[in-house]
Parts: structure tokens; C-alpha cells; sequence
């Protein structure tokens, strides 16, 4: 992507739009929307200056001329994300009540819901700091809240993100604040598409609080169309103990970024952070992380991989942020990159602001191509050239697939890095 | 013949590493490969393999009548042949056990055979795996990722054992294993020796042809077989060392 200038007026085009919504939620809601479209504007769209941004130019968002903001409904099949085997929501009209899990729009709230998501929603996200974050708060006229009681473990739940398009150049927004309780276990996954041809700009916002000693896995599936730009915020807050384990899978999009901002701010919180980005043709797919460690004795563990092709481009920037009187942290961060094209290009930015001194804390980070040594092992004993790749990438991938816990999910995911399998016309040597 | 290999040359990166190799394998036959280190014995192996990393630039190699350089190394092992690798790959994220499989039945697909269904491919490979004393728990962890350096050749070796090729090429198989492993590994290659298949046995040391007899042995010295004979021949190189051979080189070159 170019640095180019940012037209001036898109930030007003795009505060205007989302200010025309009308909210059905309370009150309260409306005033933090328009908290967020001002803190918007103040923020700007960030050109190439802001430092975690420079590899990562919105310049052609903002060129387009963007019509109307949309809430994602159903996915009426066809992109195949819509149906992995568990129960659904669409985040409309639909509640589900089962094993203490309530899921519904933040306007059909129950009181005691409606209080934690008055604390909570858009807070947890860096909706001041971040613009895509703020722009997300603003436009989500109806958040999809998921509240699991204390001690509850309700079967997964599926939010399925669809855009189906409209043919005008669409903003999708999508907003989800999961709230697990005391001891209790969720696990989601949210998936984003939308159908082809239209310009779309997703600006999903998805906030996490992990209580004491809850568990939540969350997995998010980006798989939109390679037209579409998307730029997704998800905050995580953990208690004491808590447990989040978080699978980012981006697969699709002209220009896909997401920010994952974690806060481990109890004891012995624990946080995973698993990726896998799949790039091709002109993709430009960017991964940050933040992972803040403001609490003593909590474990942070990424692990990322990228595979690219053709003249596509990934950016992978983690930090890891240990503050003064987080002792015993022990954060780790691994980044490895898959490069199958001479023209693609990964890029990998590990940052570390160190505030204790008593921690483990171990980075790494690597870009490579196909392990020609492995290819001739496994040709030497039959394999196909084709198969013995296929092999190699899916092994690559196998440390983020491997960890995620839906069969269907795997094997769609497994689909997908086959179909990345470059000919053997792009073979280097 | 079985193997015919004429006049061969091969360069790597513009060097030249292969200076002209002449050798005749028949089926039932094995032959020992022996010379001092860096004269070539593993290019040759990997070369016969189908490494792209060597350029044949002269001679030719017949496998069964048929022309072997001008085919891919999947084809070469489809056709038969077996190389048991010096330095094993280690290849993390792929499961010894789908490894063997997926080779097992690529080579029957290409042989227009059924491919094997899942229990009789699990009985074969853990009686194989039991001949080479093959702890059954590496089957289950990723192919040669970690393994000691016995536990590479003995994989080496359980792999050739399952595919049961004409052609076995053994590259330094002895090398850095204990007399126990060097053992369990003869009788692995002993096993399958047989009047169809064809053994060449790549060797530094005298040590493994006590366990493997060869019908032949030949001496590669700078790229080039200086000298073959029988079995008494490996004998003789134990007393003498290569010392003689690298005297005569340098005497040659100079
Ligand atoms: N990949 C390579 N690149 C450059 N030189 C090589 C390569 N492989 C082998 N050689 C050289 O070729 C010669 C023969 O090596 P090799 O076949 O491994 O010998 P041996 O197996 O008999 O010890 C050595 O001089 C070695 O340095
Ligand atoms: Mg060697």
C-alpha cells in the first residue's frame, strides 16, 4: 500500500455516516457513540508517521467514496465460514438462553447484563487511542453482548459475521462484547465475509473480560472477500487466573488488519495468542499485537505464522509491555513467516518494554522459504512434489491449527492452506 | 544389469565432484562403496537419489535399461529405489506414521497398486518397526524431529524395510551408531537382502562389512573409483588406511 496523503474529508465522510445512525439501545449507549465518533475525529486517520502504522497505508479506504454503514446479518451459505457445526448467531434479534449463557443485542439486555455492559463496552478496546477502534464503537448502533454466568459452560456459540453487499461501497460494523463470569467457560467463534463485488470496510470491535479463573477461547475467522478492506479491534481484559486463548486466522481482504490489545491484569492470568495469515495475489494482511502484563506472575504466549504467496505482504508487530512490579512474568513470542514467491514480502517487528526485573521473557522471529532439504527427503521416498509441499506447508501451519478446538474449523483452515499452494511454475530455486 | 553407471561426472556450484564413475550393480548383489571423507561418496549417492543440487554434466546412469537422469526423484523411489540418508531430514509439524503412509501409498498408486487400508498399513509398519528395535512411540512424533542419531538410521532403515525397494542405497549408515545399533541395523539390511534386490553399502569404516558381507568393494578417491575388489579388499584398506590413496592423488595431480 502507498503512503499516500489522506484526503482530508474522508474523517468527516465517515463521522457523519455513523452519527446518521439511529440507536435503539439506552441512552448510555448513544453518549458512548458519540464519545467515540469524536474521539474519531480527534484522532484522524493514521497516515505513515504514526510509527505502528507505517507499514500499513489507508490511504485507498479513504479514497473511496463510502455511502452507508451496515450492521452484518446472516450468512445465507455459499462462503462456506457459515455453517462449522455449532450453534449460531447473527447478533440480530436472536437470544439464546442454555447452560447460563445469554446472547443478544445489548438493547434486549437483561438488568444485571445491561449493568456489566454499561462498565465495560468500549472499554476494553482501546477505543480512545486506536481510530479504527473508535470509528467501530461509533457505527455499532446494537452490540452483540454474551454474558456467561459465574461457573457456567455453555456449548460453543458461532457469531457469524456476514456482509451480504449491497453493491455501494459499504462500512460493516459489528460489535461483540463477551462478559465470562467467575469460573466460567465460553468459547466463540466469529467469522467475517461478505459476499463479492462491493467495497467494504469492516470495522468489527470485539471486547473480552475474562473473570476469575474463567476460561474463553475465542477464534476469529477473517475470510472476506480479496476486494475488502477490514480493519478489526479486539480487547481482552483477564482477572486473576483467567485463561484466554485467542485464534486469529486472516485469510482474506485487499488490506486486513487487526489489533489485538490484551490487559493481564490479575495474578496468574493467562493469555494465548495464536495466528495464522494466509496471503496472496496483492494482499497486504498486518497482525499487531499488544500484550500488556500490569500484574504479577502472568504468562503470555504467541505464536504467529504467515504464509505468503505471489506479491502479497504480511506484517506481524508484537509488544509485549512488562510493567514495573509485574515479577515473574513469563511472556514468549514466536513469529515465523513462510514465504513461497520471490515477490512477497513478511515483515516481523518484536518490541519489548521491560519495567521489571524479575521476568522471562523470549522472542523470536524468522522468514523463510520451503526447507528444499525436507522437499528432497520427502520426494526420495515417493511423495509427489505437489503432495511433499502440501505436506511441508501444513506442517508449517500445524502449531496454530493444531490448537484450535473445532474439527470443522480445522479442516476448512487445512482447505485453505492447500489452495495456497503455489505451482510449480512459481518454484525458486 | 540392474544399475549401470557410465563414465558420470557431476559439479556442484561449478566444482567438480564426480570425475568419470564406472560401476556395474546386479540384482543380489552388494557392494560397498569405501574412501576417505570428501572424495565424493555422498555426492554419488545423492546424485543416483535425484538431488537437483548436483549437475550431471556427463555419463549416464541406467536403472533396469532405463535412462535414470532425466527422471524426478519420486519417480526414482516409485521405480524402486531406496537412498538411507547420511544426514536424515528432520521435518517438524509431519508425523513419522502419516509420513510412512503417505509414501507407501504414493509409491502403490504409482505402481497401479490398491493402496494399503489402515490396519493392514499398521501391521506392517510395527513388524517392521520391531525388526530395526524401533521404539513405537517415534512413529508417533514428527519424522526424525529430535530422534538421537540412532534413532535416525534405525528410521532410515525401518523406511526401507516397509518399502521394500530393488535398489537399497546405504550412505554412512553405520556412522555414529554403538555396536548394539550397528548390529540391529546389519540385520535390518540382512533381512532384505535377497536374489532380486540390489545393496549399495556407503562406508568409511571396515566395521559394518563385518556384519555385511559385500560381494564387491570399491575405493572412490577424488571423485574417481580407484580401485575394486572382493570382500578382502575392505580388509586390507582397515590395515592400510586411505593414507596410500591420498599420497597417490596428491602424486597424480602434481
Ligand atoms: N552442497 C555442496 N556444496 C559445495 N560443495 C559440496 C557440497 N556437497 C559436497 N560438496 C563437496 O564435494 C566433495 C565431496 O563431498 P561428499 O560427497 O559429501 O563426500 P563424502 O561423502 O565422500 O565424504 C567435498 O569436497 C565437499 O566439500
Ligand atoms: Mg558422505
Amino acid at each position: 500500500m502507498s503512503a499516500a496523503a489522506i484526503p482530508a474529508d474522508a474523517v468527516g465522510l465517515l463521522a457523519g455516516l455513523v452519527r446518521k445512525l439511529e440507536a435503539d439501545g439506552p441512552d448510555w449507549h448513544a453518549e458512548r457513540r458519540e464519545q467515540a465518533a469524536a474521539c474519531f475525529e480527534r484522532l484522524g486517520l493514521p497516515g505513515p508517521k504514526v510509527e505502528h502504522w507505517r507499514e500499513t497505508g489507508v490511504s485507498a479506504l479513504a479514497a473511496e467514496a463510502w455511502t452507508e454503514v451496515v450492521e452484518t446479518g446472516e450468512d445465507e451459505g455459499g462462503t462456506g465460514w457459515g455453517d462449522l457445526g455449532l450453534a449460531r448467531t447473527a447478533g440480530g434479534g436472536e437470544l439464546l438462553v442454555a447452560d447460563g449463557l445469554w446472547a443478544g443485542p445489548l438493547s434486549a439486555a437483561p438488568e444485571k447484563v445491561a449493568a456489566l455492559a454499561l462498565r465495560h463496552l468500549g472499554h476494553v478496546a482501546p477505543a480512545r487511542s486506536e481510530p479504527f477502534a473508535a470509528l467501530g464503537v461509533a457505527a455499532a448502533v446494537d452490540p452483540l453482548i454474551v454474558h456467561v454466568a459465574d461457573g457456567a459452560n455453555p456449548a460453543p456459540l458461532h457469531v457469524v459475521r456476514h456482509a451480504p453487499g449491497a453493491g455501494e461501497p459499504q462500512v460493516v460494523a459489528a460489535h461483540l462484547l463477551v462478559l465470562a463470569g467467575r469460573d466460567a467457560r465460553c468459547t466463540i467463534v466469529e467469522t467475517h465475509t461478505a459476499g463479492k463485488g462491493a467495497a467494504h470496510l469492516g470495522i468489527p470491535v470485539t471486547e473480552i473480560v475474562a473473570g476469575h479463573g474463567a476460561r474463553v477461547v475465542h477464534t476469529s475467522v477473517e475470510a472476506l472477500p480479496e476486494t475488502a478492506f477490514h480493519i478489526a479491534t479486539l480487547g481482552i481484559e483477564q482477572l486473576a487466573a483467567s485463561r484466554v486463548v485467542q485464534h486469529n486466522l486472516m485469510l482474506g481482504g485487499a488490506l486486513a488488519r487487526s489489533e489485538i490489545h490484551a490487559r493481564l491484569d490479575g495474578p496468574a492470568a493467562d493469555c494465548r495468542l495464536y495466528g495464522l495469515l494466509l496471503a496472496r495475489g496483492a494482499q497486504h494482511l498486518d497482525c499487531r499485537t499488544v500484550v500488556d502484563h500490569a500484574a504479577a506472575g502472568a504468562t503470555s504466549h504467541e505464536d504467529y505464522k504467515a504464509i505468503l504467496r505471489d506479491r502479497a505482504q504480511t506484517v506481524f508487530a508484537g509488544r509485549i509491555v512488562v510493567r514495573e512490579g509485574a515479577q515473574k512474568t513469563d511472556a514468549r513470542q514466536q513469529n515465523d513467516n513462510l514465504v513461497l514467491s520471490r515477490e512477497a514480502l513478511a515483515r516481523t517487528r518484536p518490541q519489548l518494554e521491560i519495567y521489571a526485573d524479575d521476568v522471562k521473557c523470549a522472542h523470536g522471529a524468522t522468514v523463510g522459504r520451503l526447507d528444499r532439504d525436507a522437499q528432497f527427503y520427502l520426494r526420495t521416498r515417493g511423495i509427489p512434489l505437489a503432495e511433499a509441499r502440501r505436506m511441508l506447508i501444513r506442517a508449517f501451519a500445524a502449531a496454530v491449527v493444531g490448537t484450535i478446538p473445532h474439527g470443522r474449523l480445522r479442516e476448512r483452515l487445512d482447505a485453505e492452506i492447500d489452495a495456497r499452494i503455489p505451482g510449480a511454475e512459481e518454484e525458486t530455486p | 544389469m540392474m544399475l549401470e553407471i557410465r563414465d558420470l561426472y557431476a559439479a556442484v556450484e561449478g566444482s567438480e565432484i564426480l570425475k568419470g564413475i564406472d560401476l556395474a550393480v546386479d540384482a543380489g548383489e552388494v557392494h560397498a562403496i569405501m574412501g576417505p571423507n570428501g572424495s565424493g561418496k555422498s555426492t554419488l549417492a545423492q546424485v543416483l537419489a535425484g538431488r537437483e543440487l548436483f549437475e550431471v554434466t556427463r555419463g549416464e546412469v541406467l536403472f533396469e535399461g532405463e535412462s535414470l537422469l532425466d527422471k524426478s526423484p519420486e519417480e526414482r523411489a516409485q521405480l524402486g529405489i531406496f537412498l538411507a540418508f547420511q544426514y536424515p531430514v528432520e521435518i517438524p509439524g509431519v508425523q513419522n506414521l502419516y509420513f510412512l503412509r503417505t509414501a507407501v501409498n504414493a509409491q502403490r498408486r504409482a505402481r497401479g497398486e490398491d493402496e494399503l487400508d489402515p490396519a493392514s498399513f499398521m501391521r506392517l509398519v510395527r513388524e517392521k518397526a520391531r525388526l530395526v528395535e524401533l521404539d513405537e512411540k517415534l512413529l508417533k512424533r514428527a519424522v526424525n524431529d529430535g530422534f538421537s542419531g540412532g534413532e535416525k538410521k534405525r528410521n532410515e532403515i525401518l523406511q526401507m524395510a516397509v518399502f521394500e525397494p530393488k535398489l537399497c542405497i546405504l550412505d554412512e549408515t553405520d556412522s555414529g551408531l554403538d555396536i548394539d545399533a550397528l548390529r540391529t541395523v546389519a540385520d535390518g539390511v540382512n533381512a532384505l537382502r535377497s536374489p532380486e534386490r540390489a545393496m549399495i553399502v556407503v562406508t568409511h569404516y571396515q566395521r559394518l562389512l563385518d556384519y555385511i558381507e559385500p560381494d564387491r568393494v570399491h575405493v572412490l578417491s577424488g571423485g574417481r573409483i580407484v580401485r575394486s575388489g572382493g570382500k578382502e579388499l575392505a580388509r586390507e584398506l582397515e590395515k592400510t588406511g586411505y593414507g596410500w590413496i591420498e599420497n597417490r592423488t596428491a602424486g597424480a595431480g602434481s
